[in-house]
């Protein structure tokens, strides 16, 4: 049994390091000179304005060019914007110091150039002017932007404990437990949310026998304080991400009072967890602590769905942790084991304002 | 042995995870002052005395006129990249903004009209979001 679980341990672990360390997302955007001032385009008024009040209105142009015959002047003001989204796999899948080789990429690379053609005649007059904005950037921004605080409170259960806990597995030594806790968001971006929080969490001690001996351990309580990042997107994205105007429009959005609906997330914290001392039991009597109290590091992933609404948001999803080993307590049992690994369903309400 | 599972974790995290700035600056910068120094019927060499020579010279071209000097171009470009690896997203992110002033001139070679952008100092580093 200890020797199975340790092999889902080495697998999990190891599947984890490929998946979420030698997988990557990669979004890479380009942006060259600046938005263009549609507003100063629209005051310039043909047959009327001349090259002297566009210049004023709207700067150096980024090109110009002098038409002989007709004699007339074409300014050229442009805005580029380039998006490449992609997934990149690599090995070995962690940083090493070595080289690592990208085995197999994928991406697609979109580019627009935004516009303002304006010609003018040989006095200097206004004589045509043309627009071109792409799909992303036609819609405006109510609101502009600025950012919105999440107050998100959220319970999960284990659905299986792995690791080594010394004497036994960890999954021999606790029953499966819960985990409760808050955490605090500040979300600059619809798509992105800074996070900070705390979180209690028990698993209820077993009483395995083992060796000729009846043990039994008490509950194990951890207290955990963690910052991390979010990461959400519509569900719809997953079909419509090789379409640049869609993607943009994901990434990009600016909006926050503006109702994202169902979206998929994912979400990286870490920080410290603090373990409160656990007393064990053999046949009956008190034989010390198997774990004495100590602060250790601990780090999580977790992906799921939630649905979005204007003020707040519902979710689900699965989460996988590590926890540093714990410091040995001063019984004669073998407590000297590996970090805690869980794997828990987590659900919860985000409350924004 | 102990598997120190979350120090791998954060190795993972923080040695794979990391945050890239850098910058590129092309050309003379353009000192707005001296822009500013440049009026409207001042001859060629005055202003290439205030803003040294231009990178770019748009020609008109006429038919009896065919090397005739229509604008000087300055530009400086400054470009401020950021990457930022978050254990499996990889977010790069360029702004490049530039410094232009374009000086046209009339047929005497004195200046008719001036236009100047000077935005290289704005760009930022920063995340590919917003607009």
């Amino acid at each position: 049994m200890r020797r199975t679980a340790s092999f889902l341990s080495l697998v999990l672990y190891l599947g984890f390091l490929v998946a979420a360390v030698g997988c990557r997302i990669e979004i890479i955007r380009v942006r060259s000179s600046d938005p263009l001032n549609v507003e100063e385009y629209e005051k310039l008024e043909e047959e009327e304005s001349t090259l002297g009040e566009a210049l004023e209105k709207l700067g150096a142009p980024d090109e110009a060019e002098y038409k002989a015959g007709s004699e007339e002047d074409y300014l050229w003001y442009l805005y580029g914007d380039s998006l490449n989204t992609g997934l990149r796999f690599l090995f070995p899948p962690f940083r090493t110091g070595f080289y690592q080789h990208t085995f197999l990429r994928l991406s697609s690379e979109s580019e627009e150039v935004n516009a303002i053609e304006l010609v003018f005649d040989k006095e200097g007059i206004l004589k045509e002017k043309r627009l071109r904005l792409t799909e992303a950037y036609q819609e405006q921004v109510e609101g502009g932007p600025g950012w919105k605080m999440h107050l998100n409170p959220y319970f999960g259960h284990s659905l299986q404990l792995v690791g080594d806990a010394g004497e036994t597995d960890f999954n021999d030594t606790f029953e499966n437990g819960f985990r409760t806790g808050v955490s605090l968001g500040f979300q600059p971006v619809p798509m992105f949310t800074l996070l900070v929080g705390g979180n209690y969490q028990e698993y209820q001690g077993s009483s395995p026998f083992e060796n000729g001996r009846q043990l039994n351990f008490d509950d194990l309580q951890l207290y955990q304080f963690e910052i991390g990042i979010r990461l959400a997107a519509p569900v719809s994205l997953l079909v419509t991400f090789p379409d640049f105007e869609t993607v943009k429009r994901v990434l990009f959005e600016e909006d926050l009072d503006k109702p994202q609906g169902f979206r998929i997330y994912v979400q990286g914290t870490t920080g410290v967890t603090y373990n409160e001392r656990v007393p064990v039991k053999i046949n009956g009597t008190p034989a010390g602590n198997f774990y004495d109290a100590n602060w250790g590091f601990s780090a999580g992933v977790e992906a799921g769905f939630e649905y979005d609404w204007q003020w707040g948001a519902a979710y689900v999803g699965l989460q996988y942790q590590g926890i540093d080993p714990f410091n040995e307590g001063n019984t004669v049992l073998d407590s000297d084991g590996g970090a805690l690994q869980a794997v828990l369903v987590n659900g919860g309400v985000t409350v924004k304002w | 042995m102990r598997v120190h599972f979350t120090c791998w974790v954060l190795c993972a995290v923080f040695l794979s995870g990391c945050a890239v700035l850098g910058k590129q600056e092309e050309r003379k910068r353009i000192d707005p002052d001296a822009v500013a120094r440049i009026k409207k019927g001042m001859p060629k060499d005055e202003v290439t005395a205030i803003l040294g020579a231009p990178i770019e010279i748009i020609f008109s071209n006429k038919a009896l006129d065919p090397l005739r000097e229509h604008a000087y171009v300055y530009e400086h470009t400054t470009v401020k990249w950021t990457g930022i690896v978050l254990v499996f997203i990889n977010f790069g992110n360029a702004d490049e903004k530039i410094d232009r002033v374009m000086v046209f001139f009339d047929d005497d070679g004195k200046v008719s009209q001036i236009g100047s952008t000077l935005h290289a100092g704005d760009a930022a580093y920063g995340f590919p979001f917003g607009g």
